[in-house]
Protein backbone atom coordinates (compact mmCIF):
# COMPACT_ATOMS: atom_id res chain seq x y z
CA UNK A 1 0.00 0.00 0.00
CA UNK A 2 1.41 3.09 -1.32
CA UNK A 3 2.22 5.96 2.26
CA UNK A 4 0.61 9.17 2.06
CA UNK A 5 2.84 12.31 2.45
CA UNK A 6 0.82 15.74 3.39
CA UNK A 7 2.16 18.92 1.34
CA UNK A 8 1.00 22.36 2.64
CA UNK A 9 1.90 25.10 0.73
CA UNK A 10 0.06 28.37 -0.07
CA UNK A 11 1.59 27.98 -3.99
CA UNK A 12 -0.69 25.72 -5.65
CA UNK A 13 1.44 25.42 -8.54
CA UNK A 14 4.02 24.55 -5.63
CA UNK A 15 2.43 21.75 -4.34
CA UNK A 16 1.19 20.81 -8.25
CA UNK A 17 4.80 20.44 -8.89
CA UNK A 18 6.34 18.53 -5.43
CA UNK A 19 3.04 16.42 -6.06
CA UNK A 20 4.18 15.60 -9.69
CA UNK A 21 7.67 14.30 -8.03
CA UNK A 22 5.98 12.37 -4.90
CA UNK A 23 3.30 10.80 -6.95
CA UNK A 24 6.41 9.58 -9.87
CA UNK A 25 7.83 7.98 -6.57
CA UNK A 26 4.99 5.56 -5.83
CA UNK A 27 3.40 8.02 -3.11
CA UNK A 28 -0.07 8.93 -2.38
CA UNK A 29 -0.31 12.42 -1.66
CA UNK A 30 -2.60 15.13 0.52
CA UNK A 31 -2.58 18.87 -0.08
CA UNK A 32 -3.20 21.93 1.93
CA UNK A 33 -3.14 25.33 1.29
CA UNK A 34 -1.48 26.65 4.84
CA UNK A 35 -1.30 25.28 8.47
CA UNK A 36 -4.56 25.93 9.40
CA UNK A 37 -6.30 23.92 6.62
CA UNK A 38 -3.76 21.37 7.08
CA UNK A 39 -4.85 20.28 10.25
CA UNK A 40 -8.23 20.33 9.78
CA UNK A 41 -7.39 17.99 6.41
CA UNK A 42 -5.37 15.49 8.97
CA UNK A 43 -7.98 14.52 11.36
CA UNK A 44 -6.72 11.23 12.01
CA UNK A 45 -5.74 10.41 8.67
CA UNK A 46 -2.61 8.43 8.40
CA UNK A 47 0.19 10.37 7.23
CA UNK A 48 4.22 8.78 6.46
CA UNK A 49 5.70 12.53 6.61
CA UNK A 50 4.95 15.97 5.83
CA UNK A 51 6.34 18.49 3.74
CA UNK A 52 5.66 22.68 4.54
CA UNK A 53 6.15 25.80 3.24
CA UNK A 54 7.23 28.48 6.14
CA UNK A 55 6.14 31.73 4.72
CA UNK A 56 2.20 31.24 4.71
CA UNK A 57 -1.20 32.86 5.35
CA UNK A 58 -2.97 31.77 8.46
CA UNK A 59 -0.90 29.71 10.05
CA UNK A 60 3.22 29.65 9.23
CA UNK A 61 5.03 26.65 8.85
CA UNK A 62 7.15 26.64 11.96
CA UNK A 63 3.62 27.48 14.41
CA UNK A 64 2.29 24.31 11.77
CA UNK A 65 5.40 22.04 13.23
CA UNK A 66 4.96 23.77 16.77
CA UNK A 67 1.25 22.33 16.68
CA UNK A 68 1.99 19.69 15.54
CA UNK A 69 4.47 18.16 17.67
CA UNK A 70 1.62 18.65 20.33
CA UNK A 71 -0.38 16.12 18.25
CA UNK A 72 -0.26 12.68 19.73
CA UNK A 73 -1.17 11.32 16.89
CA UNK A 74 1.24 13.08 14.45
CA UNK A 75 3.78 13.64 17.25
CA UNK A 76 6.82 11.00 15.95
CA UNK A 77 5.67 11.65 12.37
CA UNK A 78 8.64 13.52 10.18
CA UNK A 79 8.15 16.98 9.13
CA UNK A 80 10.29 18.67 6.02
CA UNK A 81 10.56 22.33 5.75
CA UNK A 82 10.41 23.57 1.81
CA UNK A 83 11.28 27.02 1.47
CA UNK A 84 12.95 29.83 -0.29
CA UNK A 85 13.92 30.67 3.06
CA UNK A 86 17.83 30.15 3.51
CA UNK A 87 19.17 32.19 6.67
CA UNK A 88 20.11 30.32 9.22
CA UNK A 89 18.25 31.91 12.44
CA UNK A 90 14.85 30.63 10.75
CA UNK A 91 16.70 27.02 10.19
CA UNK A 92 17.39 27.15 14.24
CA UNK A 93 14.09 28.07 14.20
CA UNK A 94 12.96 25.11 12.20
CA UNK A 95 14.73 22.88 14.23
CA UNK A 96 13.85 24.03 17.53
CA UNK A 97 9.96 23.83 16.51
CA UNK A 98 10.78 19.85 15.63
CA UNK A 99 11.49 19.59 11.87
CA UNK A 100 13.62 16.77 10.09
CA UNK A 101 14.96 18.59 7.71
CA UNK A 102 15.45 22.25 5.90
CA UNK A 103 15.07 22.03 1.83
CA UNK A 104 15.53 25.36 0.10
CA UNK A 105 13.54 25.74 -3.31
CA UNK A 106 13.81 25.33 -5.81
CA UNK A 107 15.03 21.84 -5.76
CA UNK A 108 15.53 19.15 -8.12
CA UNK A 109 12.69 16.20 -7.74
CA UNK A 110 15.13 13.64 -6.97
CA UNK A 111 16.84 15.22 -4.49
CA UNK A 112 13.27 15.98 -2.87
CA UNK A 113 12.52 12.10 -2.58
CA UNK A 114 15.43 11.27 -1.39
CA UNK A 115 14.97 13.41 1.45
CA UNK A 116 11.54 11.95 1.85
CA UNK A 117 12.69 8.46 1.35
CA UNK A 118 15.44 9.31 4.06
CA UNK A 119 12.60 9.94 6.23
CA UNK A 120 9.41 8.08 5.80
CA UNK A 121 7.91 6.68 8.34
CA UNK A 122 8.33 2.91 7.62
CA UNK B 1 7.35 77.00 -8.05
CA UNK B 2 3.53 78.39 -8.86
CA UNK B 3 3.77 81.26 -11.86
CA UNK B 4 1.33 83.11 -9.51
CA UNK B 5 3.72 82.98 -6.63
CA UNK B 6 6.55 84.27 -8.75
CA UNK B 7 4.10 87.09 -9.80
CA UNK B 8 3.25 88.09 -6.41
CA UNK B 9 7.43 87.32 -5.04
CA UNK B 10 8.51 89.79 -8.16
CA UNK B 11 5.77 92.34 -7.60
CA UNK B 12 6.88 92.11 -3.86
CA UNK B 13 10.14 92.58 -5.02
CA UNK B 14 9.36 95.21 -7.22
CA UNK B 15 7.48 97.15 -4.45
CA UNK B 16 10.47 96.56 -1.49
CA UNK B 17 12.42 99.35 -3.54
CA UNK B 18 9.90 102.33 -3.64
CA UNK B 19 8.89 101.52 -0.06
CA UNK B 20 12.10 101.05 1.03
CA UNK B 21 13.01 104.31 -0.18
CA UNK B 22 9.91 105.61 0.73
CA UNK B 23 10.75 104.77 4.76
CA UNK B 24 14.63 105.77 4.05
CA UNK B 25 13.30 109.31 3.61
CA UNK B 26 10.77 109.03 6.38
CA UNK B 27 14.07 107.81 8.63
CA UNK B 28 16.06 110.70 7.26
CA UNK B 29 13.27 113.35 7.54
CA UNK B 30 12.59 111.70 11.78
CA UNK B 31 16.14 112.32 11.77
CA UNK B 32 16.64 115.41 10.36
CA UNK B 33 13.47 117.28 9.53
CA UNK B 34 11.37 119.14 11.85
CA UNK B 35 8.86 118.44 13.78
CA UNK B 36 5.86 118.22 11.25
CA UNK B 37 8.33 116.59 8.71
CA UNK B 38 8.99 114.12 11.54
CA UNK B 39 5.08 113.52 12.78
CA UNK B 40 4.56 113.06 8.44
CA UNK B 41 7.88 110.60 8.60
CA UNK B 42 6.47 108.49 11.34
CA UNK B 43 2.81 108.59 10.04
CA UNK B 44 4.39 107.10 6.42
CA UNK B 45 6.60 104.97 8.07
CA UNK B 46 3.50 103.08 10.31
CA UNK B 47 1.56 103.75 6.90
CA UNK B 48 4.80 101.43 5.07
CA UNK B 49 4.46 99.13 8.29
CA UNK B 50 0.73 98.23 8.11
CA UNK B 51 1.13 97.74 4.17
CA UNK B 52 4.09 95.73 4.17
CA UNK B 53 2.85 93.89 6.82
CA UNK B 54 -0.54 93.04 5.02
CA UNK B 55 1.21 92.08 1.80
CA UNK B 56 3.24 89.94 3.73
CA UNK B 57 0.66 88.19 5.44
CA UNK B 58 -0.85 87.69 1.87
CA UNK B 59 1.82 86.20 0.59
CA UNK B 60 2.33 83.81 3.70
CA UNK B 61 -1.54 82.87 3.64
CA UNK B 62 -1.48 81.97 -0.09
CA UNK B 63 1.98 80.30 -0.03
CA UNK B 64 0.66 78.32 3.15
CA UNK B 65 -2.22 77.54 0.99
CA UNK B 66 -0.25 76.14 -1.59
CA UNK B 67 1.69 74.19 0.47
CA UNK B 68 -1.34 72.62 1.95
CA UNK B 69 -2.79 71.93 -1.75
CA UNK B 70 0.71 70.52 -2.59
CA UNK B 71 0.77 67.85 0.67
CA UNK B 72 -3.02 67.17 -0.14
CA UNK B 73 -2.37 66.20 -3.47
CA UNK B 74 0.64 64.65 -2.84
CA UNK B 75 -1.56 62.69 -0.23
CA UNK B 76 -4.56 61.71 -2.77
CA UNK B 77 -1.55 61.14 -5.24
CA UNK B 78 -0.48 58.08 -3.47
CA UNK B 79 -3.65 56.87 -2.94
CA UNK B 80 -4.84 57.09 -5.84
CA UNK B 81 -1.80 55.39 -7.47
CA UNK B 82 -0.59 53.02 -4.64
CA UNK B 83 -3.61 50.70 -5.18
CA UNK B 84 -4.40 50.62 -8.76
CA UNK B 85 -0.02 49.30 -8.64
CA UNK B 86 -0.93 46.80 -5.89
CA UNK B 87 -4.12 45.00 -7.59
CA UNK B 88 -2.10 45.19 -10.84
CA UNK B 89 0.67 43.40 -8.70
CA UNK B 90 -1.93 41.11 -7.57
CA UNK B 91 -3.44 39.99 -10.65
CA UNK B 92 -0.05 39.56 -12.18
CA UNK B 93 0.97 36.86 -9.44
CA UNK B 94 -2.75 35.02 -9.45
CA UNK B 95 -2.52 34.68 -13.35
CA UNK B 96 0.80 33.85 -12.96
CA UNK B 97 0.12 30.86 -10.21
CA UNK B 98 -2.83 30.00 -12.41
CA UNK B 99 -1.25 29.69 -15.71
CA UNK B 100 2.09 27.56 -13.64
CA UNK B 101 -0.24 25.19 -11.98
CA UNK B 102 -2.19 24.60 -15.15
CA UNK B 103 1.15 24.03 -16.45
CA UNK B 104 2.19 22.05 -13.96
CA UNK B 105 -1.09 20.15 -14.37
CA UNK B 106 0.01 19.11 -17.98
CA UNK B 107 3.11 18.11 -16.85
CA UNK B 108 1.74 15.49 -14.23
CA UNK B 109 -0.33 14.26 -17.08
CA UNK B 110 2.77 13.83 -19.02
CA UNK B 111 4.63 12.02 -15.84
CA UNK B 112 1.83 9.36 -16.07
CA UNK B 113 1.06 8.63 -19.44
CA UNK B 114 5.45 8.73 -19.60
CA UNK B 115 5.20 6.28 -16.68
CA UNK B 116 2.53 4.07 -18.59
CA UNK B 117 4.53 3.87 -21.84
CA UNK B 118 7.57 2.96 -19.77
CA UNK B 119 5.75 0.16 -18.06
CA UNK B 120 4.50 -0.97 -21.21
CA UNK B 121 8.14 -0.69 -22.61
CA UNK B 122 9.20 -3.05 -19.92
CA UNK B 123 5.97 -5.31 -20.87
CA UNK B 124 7.05 -4.75 -24.44
CA UNK B 125 10.64 -6.29 -23.44
CA UNK B 126 9.40 -9.36 -22.51
CA UNK B 127 7.19 -9.92 -24.87
CA UNK B 128 10.09 -9.43 -27.26
CA UNK B 129 12.25 -11.94 -25.35
CA UNK B 130 9.32 -13.73 -25.37
CA UNK B 131 9.34 -13.64 -29.25
CA UNK B 132 13.10 -14.27 -29.39
CA UNK B 133 12.50 -17.42 -27.36
CA UNK B 134 10.08 -18.85 -30.03
CA UNK B 135 12.18 -17.57 -32.87
CA UNK B 136 14.95 -19.61 -31.54
CA UNK B 137 12.62 -22.76 -30.58
CA UNK B 138 11.31 -22.45 -34.39
CA UNK B 139 14.30 -22.22 -35.88
CA UNK B 140 15.93 -25.09 -33.99
CA UNK B 141 12.42 -27.28 -35.34
CA UNK B 142 12.96 -26.37 -38.87
CA UNK B 143 16.56 -26.93 -38.73
CA UNK B 144 15.14 -30.80 -37.16
CA UNK B 145 12.73 -30.92 -40.36
CA UNK B 146 15.37 -29.65 -42.55
CA UNK B 147 17.61 -32.53 -41.24
CA UNK B 148 14.68 -35.40 -41.45
CA UNK B 149 14.37 -34.24 -44.91
CA UNK B 150 17.78 -34.51 -45.91
CA UNK B 151 18.43 -37.93 -44.64
CA UNK B 152 14.79 -39.42 -46.11
CA UNK B 153 16.82 -38.12 -49.02
CA UNK B 154 19.83 -39.86 -48.29
CA UNK B 155 17.50 -42.98 -47.71
CA UNK B 156 15.74 -42.77 -50.84
CA UNK B 157 19.12 -42.25 -52.93
CA UNK B 158 20.29 -45.66 -50.95
CA UNK B 159 17.27 -47.64 -51.91
CA UNK B 160 17.82 -46.24 -55.54
CA UNK B 161 21.41 -47.62 -55.10
CA UNK B 162 20.17 -50.78 -53.89
CA UNK B 163 17.55 -51.32 -56.92
CA UNK B 164 20.79 -51.01 -58.66
CA UNK B 165 22.68 -53.85 -56.68
CA UNK B 166 19.25 -55.49 -57.83
CA UNK B 167 19.89 -55.29 -61.62
CA UNK B 168 23.52 -56.44 -61.40
CA UNK B 169 21.82 -60.13 -59.88
CA UNK B 170 19.28 -59.95 -62.09
CA UNK B 171 21.63 -60.00 -64.70
CA UNK B 172 23.40 -62.34 -63.33
CA UNK B 173 19.91 -65.00 -63.30
CA UNK B 174 19.19 -64.01 -66.88
CA UNK B 175 22.46 -65.76 -67.44
CA UNK B 176 21.77 -68.79 -64.89
CA UNK B 177 18.51 -69.02 -67.05
CA UNK B 178 20.28 -69.18 -70.45
CA UNK B 179 22.58 -71.35 -68.80
CA UNK B 180 20.47 -74.14 -67.98
CA UNK B 181 18.30 -73.49 -71.38
CA UNK B 182 21.70 -74.14 -72.94
CA UNK B 183 22.59 -77.10 -70.33
CA UNK B 184 18.95 -78.82 -71.16
CA UNK B 185 19.40 -78.17 -75.39
CA UNK B 186 23.00 -79.81 -74.66
CA UNK B 187 21.28 -82.74 -72.62
CA UNK B 188 18.43 -83.32 -75.53
CA UNK B 189 21.16 -83.49 -78.11
CA UNK B 190 22.99 -85.66 -75.60
CA UNK B 191 19.79 -87.39 -75.20
CA UNK B 192 19.24 -87.94 -78.83
CA UNK B 193 22.51 -89.13 -79.79
CA UNK B 194 22.17 -91.86 -76.91
CA UNK B 195 18.47 -92.78 -78.60
CA UNK B 196 20.22 -93.38 -81.71
CA UNK B 197 22.93 -95.18 -80.23
CA UNK B 198 20.61 -96.98 -78.51
CA UNK B 199 18.81 -98.06 -81.53
CA UNK B 200 22.07 -98.89 -83.37
CA UNK B 201 22.45 -101.72 -80.59
CA UNK B 202 19.59 -103.31 -80.89
CA UNK B 203 17.28 -104.98 -78.18
CA UNK B 204 20.42 -104.92 -75.70
CA UNK B 205 19.92 -101.08 -76.18
CA UNK B 206 16.26 -100.85 -75.88
CA UNK B 207 17.11 -100.18 -71.98
CA UNK B 208 19.81 -97.49 -72.99
CA UNK B 209 16.70 -95.78 -75.33
CA UNK B 210 14.03 -95.96 -72.53
CA UNK B 211 16.87 -94.41 -70.25
CA UNK B 212 17.35 -91.81 -73.34
CA UNK B 213 13.89 -91.17 -73.69
CA UNK B 214 13.92 -89.87 -70.26
CA UNK B 215 17.26 -87.71 -70.50
CA UNK B 216 15.43 -86.19 -73.29
CA UNK B 217 11.79 -85.56 -71.61
CA UNK B 218 14.05 -84.12 -68.75
CA UNK B 219 15.92 -81.98 -70.65
CA UNK B 220 13.02 -80.81 -72.28
CA UNK B 221 11.30 -79.51 -69.26
CA UNK B 222 14.93 -78.25 -68.10
CA UNK B 223 14.76 -76.39 -71.49
CA UNK B 224 11.00 -75.11 -70.51
CA UNK B 225 11.94 -74.43 -67.27
CA UNK B 226 14.98 -72.39 -68.02
CA UNK B 227 12.63 -70.70 -70.72
CA UNK B 228 10.12 -69.47 -67.88
CA UNK B 229 12.56 -68.68 -65.79
CA UNK B 230 14.36 -66.33 -68.49
CA UNK B 231 10.74 -64.69 -69.23
CA UNK B 232 10.19 -64.36 -65.81
CA UNK B 233 14.22 -62.96 -64.59
CA UNK B 234 13.18 -60.43 -68.08
CA UNK B 235 9.88 -59.09 -66.53
CA UNK B 236 11.66 -59.20 -63.11
CA UNK B 237 14.91 -56.83 -64.87
CA UNK B 238 12.38 -54.62 -66.33
CA UNK B 239 9.85 -53.88 -63.04
CA UNK B 240 13.44 -53.23 -61.57
CA UNK B 241 14.46 -50.94 -64.53
CA UNK B 242 10.70 -49.25 -64.14
CA UNK B 243 10.96 -49.00 -60.02
CA UNK B 244 14.69 -47.69 -60.39
CA UNK B 245 13.63 -45.17 -63.19
CA UNK B 246 10.94 -44.26 -61.59
CA UNK B 247 13.08 -43.89 -58.06
CA UNK B 248 15.56 -41.69 -60.18
CA UNK B 249 12.76 -39.31 -60.88
CA UNK B 250 10.98 -39.23 -57.67
CA UNK B 251 14.43 -38.38 -55.74
CA UNK B 252 15.67 -35.98 -58.23
CA UNK B 253 12.10 -33.84 -58.17
CA UNK B 254 12.22 -34.54 -54.48
CA UNK B 255 15.35 -33.54 -54.02
CA UNK B 256 14.66 -30.41 -56.01
CA UNK B 257 11.86 -29.39 -53.62
CA UNK B 258 13.36 -30.06 -50.49
CA UNK B 259 15.96 -27.63 -51.74
CA UNK B 260 13.27 -25.26 -51.99
CA UNK B 261 12.22 -25.46 -48.96
CA UNK B 262 14.73 -24.93 -47.07
CA UNK B 263 15.11 -21.66 -49.11
CA UNK B 264 11.83 -20.96 -47.86
CA UNK B 265 12.78 -21.70 -44.88
CA UNK B 266 16.10 -19.89 -44.15
CA UNK B 267 13.98 -16.87 -46.04
CA UNK B 268 11.18 -16.71 -43.54
CA UNK B 269 13.78 -17.02 -40.62
CA UNK B 270 15.49 -14.61 -42.01
CA UNK B 271 12.32 -12.10 -42.24
CA UNK B 272 11.65 -13.11 -38.49
CA UNK B 273 14.95 -12.52 -37.17
CA UNK B 274 15.04 -9.28 -38.89
CA UNK B 275 11.22 -8.33 -37.81
CA UNK B 276 12.33 -9.39 -33.99
CA UNK B 277 15.56 -6.96 -33.92
CA UNK B 278 13.49 -4.22 -35.55
CA UNK B 279 10.77 -4.55 -32.63
CA UNK B 280 13.75 -5.07 -30.09
CA UNK B 281 15.83 -1.90 -31.55
CA UNK B 282 12.01 -0.16 -31.21
CA UNK B 283 11.45 -1.15 -27.84
CA UNK B 284 14.83 -0.02 -26.72
CA UNK B 285 14.63 3.58 -28.69
CA UNK B 286 10.98 3.84 -26.96
CA UNK B 287 12.51 3.29 -23.53
CA UNK B 288 15.78 6.10 -23.79
CA UNK B 289 13.53 8.55 -25.39
CA UNK B 290 10.68 8.18 -22.52
CA UNK B 291 13.93 8.24 -20.07
CA UNK B 292 15.05 11.77 -21.78
CA UNK B 293 11.42 13.16 -21.54
CA UNK B 294 11.16 12.13 -17.94
CA UNK B 295 14.81 13.91 -17.33
CA UNK B 296 13.54 17.27 -18.96
CA UNK B 297 10.57 16.95 -17.42
CA UNK B 298 12.42 17.01 -14.09
CA UNK B 299 14.53 19.93 -15.27
CA UNK B 300 11.35 21.96 -15.91
CA UNK B 301 9.68 21.42 -12.46
CA UNK B 302 13.01 22.62 -11.33
CA UNK B 303 12.54 25.84 -13.12
CA UNK B 304 8.64 25.98 -12.45
CA UNK B 305 9.69 26.13 -8.87
CA UNK B 306 11.23 29.74 -9.46
CA UNK B 307 7.42 31.00 -10.20
CA UNK B 308 7.33 30.73 -6.34
CA UNK B 309 9.97 32.82 -5.58
CA UNK B 310 9.26 35.36 -7.79
CA UNK B 311 5.25 35.28 -6.67
CA UNK B 312 6.84 36.15 -2.74
CA UNK B 313 8.99 38.99 -3.95
CA UNK B 314 6.16 40.96 -5.98
CA UNK B 315 4.00 39.95 -2.76
CA UNK B 316 6.57 41.77 -0.42
CA UNK B 317 6.78 44.71 -2.81
CA UNK B 318 2.73 44.53 -3.14
CA UNK B 319 2.54 44.74 0.37
CA UNK B 320 5.08 47.57 0.71
CA UNK B 321 3.05 50.12 -2.19
CA UNK B 322 -0.24 49.24 0.39
CA UNK B 323 2.09 51.40 2.98
CA UNK B 324 2.50 54.32 0.94
CA UNK B 325 -0.35 55.83 0.91
CA UNK B 326 0.15 56.19 4.73
CA UNK B 327 3.91 57.24 4.28
CA UNK B 328 2.67 59.97 2.21
CA UNK B 329 -0.23 61.43 4.06
CA UNK B 330 -0.89 64.81 5.15
CA UNK B 331 1.41 65.82 8.12
CA UNK B 332 -0.77 66.62 11.12
CA UNK B 333 1.92 69.15 12.43
CA UNK B 334 2.95 72.73 10.85
CA UNK B 335 6.31 71.63 10.72
CA UNK B 336 7.35 69.88 7.49
CA UNK B 337 9.32 66.65 7.81
CA UNK B 338 10.95 65.74 4.85
CA UNK B 339 9.78 62.68 3.24
CA UNK B 340 11.68 59.94 4.57
CA UNK B 341 12.11 56.16 2.55
CA UNK B 342 13.96 54.57 5.63
CA UNK B 343 11.22 53.08 7.42
CA UNK B 344 9.61 51.66 4.49
CA UNK B 345 12.77 50.09 2.94
CA UNK B 346 13.01 48.79 6.51
CA UNK B 347 9.72 47.70 6.71
CA UNK B 348 10.68 45.76 2.97
CA UNK B 349 13.60 44.54 3.83
CA UNK B 350 12.25 42.68 7.27
CA UNK B 351 9.63 40.49 4.92
CA UNK B 352 12.76 39.02 2.48
CA UNK B 353 13.27 35.68 2.32
CA UNK B 354 15.68 35.31 -0.54
CA UNK B 355 19.55 36.46 -1.01
CA UNK B 356 18.54 38.16 -4.33
CA UNK B 357 16.57 40.08 -2.03
CA UNK B 358 18.77 41.59 -0.26
CA UNK B 359 20.84 41.64 -2.74
CA UNK B 360 18.66 43.81 -4.62
CA UNK B 361 18.00 45.75 -1.46
CA UNK B 362 21.16 46.81 -1.14
CA UNK B 363 21.77 47.74 -5.30
CA UNK B 364 23.10 45.21 -6.42
CA UNK B 365 20.87 43.84 -9.07
CA UNK B 366 23.35 42.22 -11.40
CA UNK B 367 23.34 39.60 -8.43
CA UNK B 368 20.15 39.21 -8.45
CA UNK B 369 20.06 38.06 -12.43
CA UNK B 370 23.17 35.71 -11.31
CA UNK B 371 21.50 34.02 -8.95
CA UNK B 372 18.33 33.14 -10.79
CA UNK B 373 20.51 32.02 -13.59
CA UNK B 374 22.66 29.96 -11.14
CA UNK B 375 21.95 26.39 -10.72
CA UNK B 376 19.09 26.04 -8.10
CA UNK B 377 20.83 26.42 -4.71
CA UNK B 378 20.59 22.36 -3.85
CA UNK B 379 20.60 23.04 0.12
CA UNK B 380 19.22 20.46 1.72
CA UNK B 381 20.34 20.08 5.85
CA UNK B 382 19.24 17.09 7.86
CA UNK B 383 18.47 17.94 11.69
Amino acid sequence: MAKTILIVDDSASLRQVVGIALRSAGYDVLEACDGKDALSKLKGQKVHLMITDVNMPNMDGIAFVKAIKQNPTYKFTPIVMLTTESADNKKSEGQAAGAKAWVVKPCKPDQLIGVVQKLVLP
Amino acid sequence: MKPSTENRVSRWQLAQAPALGVAAAAIVLANTGDAPARAVAAVALTLWGFVAAWCLRRWLLQASSSTAQYLQSRSEFAQQLSPVWAAQIATSREQMETAVASLAERFATIVVRLDVALRGTAAGDGGAEVMRVAFDHSELELSTVGQSLRRVMQSKAQMVGKVGELEAFMAELIEMADAVKRIAQQTNMLAINAAIEAARAGPEGRSFAVLAQEVRSLSARSGETGTGMATRVQAIVQAIQAVRDAAHASTEQDSQETLVAQQRIDQVLSDLRGATGAVTQAADTLRQESLGIKHEIDETLVQLQFQDRVSQIMSHVQHNIGRLPAAMAVPTSLVLAPLDAKPLLDELESTYAMAEERKVHHGDSAGSVATAKAAPVEEITFF
